[in-house]
């Protein structure tokens, strides 16, 4: 049976209050902290060799835009060496079994603190309703956290799912740049929340992972919210916001992927380009077109009134006389010859040699 | 006088703590939570918005969260 925040009686809440402590007590169990499987330390390292990279070169821009990025990993890294000394120092240290009171109270205090609560005692299952959640100016509407109380100490005893999906252009699965296949990625707030739910406390679990939903860590997200609805490239197949329309097909096309043509220099997809075999440039469909007589493909520079080179007619030879008179060809008379007589004598120092 | 802290914005334990007669909300936050501003938390008495200047009561559960936990992927 599913009762929501309407119907919830002190009744109901009683005995899911008794269910939860029942199995809080069976499970509860001493369990060493296991050292952070993500310190953050791969992101420090990340940003600083880049940041060593760009100052190497001098390119202080460069640096100044990787700073912030440093910055934060570093951060983080802290924190989670922070809550693993106090991880550890729990463990050490005799924690009290949650009451059924307290687990009331909790149950109680949810109802005011979300939209919509709903306990289902046959499933073991408590579902609760977060406000409307914007990110960045984009709405990813109301969430709801679904809690199955009896696997509480197991990993994902929750999981999360939108109730009017905008999900990610590039992955379906992702309705939420935290959120995979209704798993969140806790970040910064995984040690609190599964202390809160070893804990018994249901209200603090509830609140810190709406906090979660809440926050958009775009430095480690599954899908960017830059991405979010954008389409995806017809080349490469990246999810794109903002970019060209191929011209000739209407497809998307990223910057990295579009070209633009030898000739008209309209940018266009991979598809609605192609090399002229004859001059290898590479030109848009519009600027290629076949030879009137031969068919071959040639862009538009290699073709002459829409034929090839090779099929462009040679020229007609002029009109030249078949013969020229000797003497009208002799080097004296030519105007060419005549001028180089005046410069040089023919025969020059000839002189009768006697039989 | 005892009273209960959970503070998530460390490993989210809760410890019993001593604290002196008379301290508000506010007083308590900047001994748990220093260098950081109150208004960039959720913090509950007894799970119920509360004023910083509420003064404490012996057994009160002080819950302290922040507003912004970054997710990852």
């Amino acid at each position: 049976m599913t009762l929501n925040t309407t119907t919830l009686s002190i009744h109901h809440r009683w005995r899911a209050a008794l269910r939860i402590e029942q199995h809080l007590r069976l499970r509860r169990r001493q369990s060493a902290p296991e050292f952070l499987a993500d310190l953050g330390w791969d992101r420090l390292l990340d940003a600083a060799t880049r940041l060593r990279h760009a100052y190497r070169r001098g390119w202080m821009t460069a640096c100044r835009q990787v700073f912030p990025t440093l910055v934060r990993a570093s951060s983080l890294v802290r924190h989670q060496l922070e809550r693993y000394e106090q991880a550890v120092e729990a463990f050490l240290r005799p924690t009290a079994a949650v009451s059924v009171p307290e687990i009331y109270a909790d149950l109680l205090a949810l109802e005011q603190e979300f939209d919509r609560v709903q306990l289902n005692l046959r499933e073991r299952v408590l579902t609760v309703e977060t406000g409307p959640i914007t990110l960045e100016g984009y709405s990813l509407g109301p969430f709801t956290i679904r809690l199955a109380w009896e696997r509480i100490g197991d990993s994902h005893p929750y999981e999360i799912a939108a109730v009017t999906p905008n999900p990610a252009a590039s992955d379906s699965s992702v309705v939420h740049p935290h959120v995979r296949d209704r798993t969140l990625c806790e970040g910064e707030g995984q040690s609190a929340i599964r202390e809160a739910l070893l804990g018994g406390r249901l209200y603090e679990f509830c609140l810190l992972v709406r906090q979660i939903l809440e926050t958009y860590n775009e430095d480690n997200a599954y899908v960017s919210l830059d991405h979010w609805s954008g389409e995806s490239c017809v080349d490469c197949g990246d999810v794109v916001a903002g970019n060209p329309e191929c011209p000739r097909c209407q497809s998307t096309v990223c910057w990295d992927c579009a070209s633009s043509c030898d000739i008209c220099h309209e940018t266009c997809c991979s598809e609605c380009r192609e090399r002229c075999p004859e001059c290898e440039a590479l030109v848009c469909s519009g600027c290629i077109s076949d030879c009137d007589d031969c068919g071959a493909s040639r862009c538009s520079g290699c073709l002459s009134e829409g034929k090839c080179a090779e099929c462009v007619p040679e020229p007609e030879p002029e009109d030249l006389p078949d013969e020229v008179p000797l003497e009208e060809t002799a080097p004296s008379t030519t105007p060419a010859l005549a001028a180089h007589a005046a410069v040089h004598a023919d025969r020059v120092g000839q002189a009768p040699v006697p039989a | 006088m005892q009273i209960l802290v959970i503070n998530n914005d460390g490993g989210g334990f809760a410890s019993h703590i001593d604290i002196p007669d008379g301290t508000t909300v506010q007083q308590l936050f900047e001994r748990q939570v220093k260098h950081r501003r109150a208004e960039d938390y959720l913090i509950r008495v007894n799970r119920q918005p509360c004023a910083s200047d509420q003064v404490l009561q012996p057994g009160d559960r002080i819950s302290i969260t922040p507003t912004k936990i970054e997710g990852a992927a």
